[in-house]
């Protein structure tokens, strides 16, 4: 005896359990009550398989959101006919959908926390020297401040690509090495990623406030210290001050 | 690898009550007593999974096997399943959707 | 940087709980939580059972388990004489009887009956268990293995 007996011999089996035989309905008449049914079903099944991922960095109730529409996707595409069950298409498209959105996270982290926060540091050191030097420093002199190697101030430069400042754009060529804004590229709108995350960065969070925003406003928006003294409503001069403090603070903070 | 049964009735339902590990070397077991509980005359009986603390594929085989043969009568094969792993393993087969599985005897055997 | 542990046992129904309690016992020192274990325990009988089937074979088991920073894996093979069962068919040709059929007319299998149908069990029991699993044979000997990541090493 086969599936098709199911519907075929009455009398084998009249009662409705049959998964099978209620996609067959839902394939006939598209009805959402038997959709949600479905969908109810096998909800255990979304969540033990996003269960099994929760240690990965994403959390779970990520996880099973990813599963459970990828569970209505299963649902909406299983065709009773194919010869395999429910369960081994559900599996499969819910698994691939998982590991998809880690494909997809993976792509938009483009650089451990750690590269992340050197990057932050970098261009506090950045500013600094270009102060002190009334140029761009070169890779050399960045990492000989920094106290990290070359190698390591060029992947944190490459990973953090895309800031804005005035002192980057247009730098005074004199000097050793290649300008740093070889390294620095920004997208259509102006941001990266790696910009958006800077601000989740817990060496950035641990300043206060008020020093947090005027460094945004400085390095991702570009504004001038007399636009940023204008804007919050101090003198130039203290937000000169509070950029040199901050950034010395940052860049304490990494070499720890 | 310990395997228990006992045979039961509850408001006249036959409730076959299974302790301990189902695998590869104890499914012949369950099988033999679902067998008996098949030729028990009535068309309804509990499997009682409460104490189960392993079940693999082949014990799953069999109780669908059993299920089979219930439903095939026109009757049901109901099960109690209370252990969380136990529950885990009917879900992500699939077979939570075939089998009609309660989490007590008494709602089992009222069903 | 990986340990390992060999695990050799007569290839006897009975034995394979043996073959169970080791891999909890040393999922436990990989950091994996208790769900974890019990999967990991549900797995390698999923992995192995086929091997020896319900009668037992002669010879071995083999177990290898191997572990690493973010791996568990477990290998296992019979170190036996060939048989005449082909490779890859033997796997389910060693379940137990059953009613022909009988899975098929519950509507959640394939017509193909009970031993494809257990089998199907089978692997989707693996899917979402572990991370990885398969077989491999090499002349008339099969080799089937799992992976699993141990806990908070990435995706």
């Amino acid at each position: 005896m086969n599936a098709e007996s199911v519907t075929a011999e009455p009398g084998t089996t009249e009662r409705p359990d049959g998964t099978l035989r209620r996609f067959s309905d839902f394939a006939a008449s598209r009805d959402d009550s038997i959709r949600d049914e479905l969908i109810e079903a096998h909800i255990g099944l979304a969540r033990h398989l996003a269960r099994r991922f929760v240690d990965r960095g994403e959390p779970y109730d990520d996880l099973v959101q990813v599963a459970s529409l990828a569970l209505v996707k299963a649902v909406d595409r299983f065709d009773p006919d194919r010869g395999t069950s429910f369960a081994t298409f559900a599996t499969r498209t819910i698994l691939g959908e998982i590991k998809r959105h880690f494909r997809d996270k993976a792509w938009a982290v483009r650089a451990p926390r750690r590269i992340q926060d050197l990057y932050v540091a970098l261009r506090g050191s950045i500013a600094l020297l270009s102060q002190e030097l009334g140029r761009s420093p070169t890779i050399a002199e960045l990492a000989k401040d920094m106290g990290v190697n070359e190698e390591e101030a060029i992947e944190a430069l490459e990973a953090g690509q895309g800031y804005r400042t005035t002192s980057l754009e247009a730098p005074n060529r004199q000097g050793e090495g290649a300008p740093l804004s070889e390294f620095l590229g920004v997208d259509e709108d102006g941001f990266t990623e790696a910009e958006r995350r800077l601000e989740l960065s817990p060496i950035l969070e641990a300043l206060p406030a008020r020093a947090r925003t005027i460094l945004q406003l400085r390095f991702e928006e570009g504004l001038t210290q007399s636009e940023i003294a204008s804007r919050i409503g101090v003198s130039q001069m203290h937000v000169s001050r509070l950029i040199r403090v901050s950034l010395g603070k940052l860049r304490d903070e990494y070499s720890t | 690898m310990e395997v228990s049964f006992a045979h039961d009735e509850q408001q006249g339902v036959p409730v076959l009550s299974v302790g301990g590990e189902i695998d590869v070397y104890t499914a012949p077991r369950l099988r033999e007593h679902l067998l008996e509980l098949a030729l028990g005359g009535t068309n309804r009986a509990v499997v009682d999974l409460t104490d189960v603390t392993f079940v693999d594929s082949t014990g799953l085989g069999v109780l669908v096997s059993g299920l089979k043969r219930f439903r095939e009568a026109g009757g049901d094969l109901v099960l109690v399943v209370v252990q969380p792993q136990i529950l885990k393993v009917f879900e992500i087969t699939g077979l939570s959707d075939v089998f009609r599985i309660h989490s007590s005897t008494g709602e089992a055997v009222a069903s | 940087m990986t340990d390992e542990v060999e695990l050799s046992l007569p290839a006897k129904p009975e034995l394979l709980s043996l073959a169970r309690l080791t891999v909890a016992a040393l999922a436990s020192r990989a950091d994996f939580d208790y769900e974890e274990i019990e999967d990991l325990r549900l797995a390698i009988d999923e992995l192995c059972s086929p091997l020896v089937g319900q009668t037992g074979r002669p010879g071995q088991l083999r177990l290898r388990y191997l572990w690493d920073r973010s791996w568990l894996e477990v290998s296992c093979t019979i170190d036996d004489e060939p048989t005449n069962s082909p490779p890859g068919r033997s796997v389910s040709s060693t379940r137990p009887e059953h009613d022909e059929g009988s899975l098929g007319e519950l509507g959640s299998f394939g017509s193909l009956g009970a031993d494809a149908g257990e089998q199907e069990l089978s692997d989707r029991i693996l899917d979402a268990l572990v991370d990885e699993h398969g077989s491999k044979t090499d002349g008339s000997t099969v080799q089937v293995w799992l992976r699993k990541r141990r806990p908070g090493t990435g995706p």
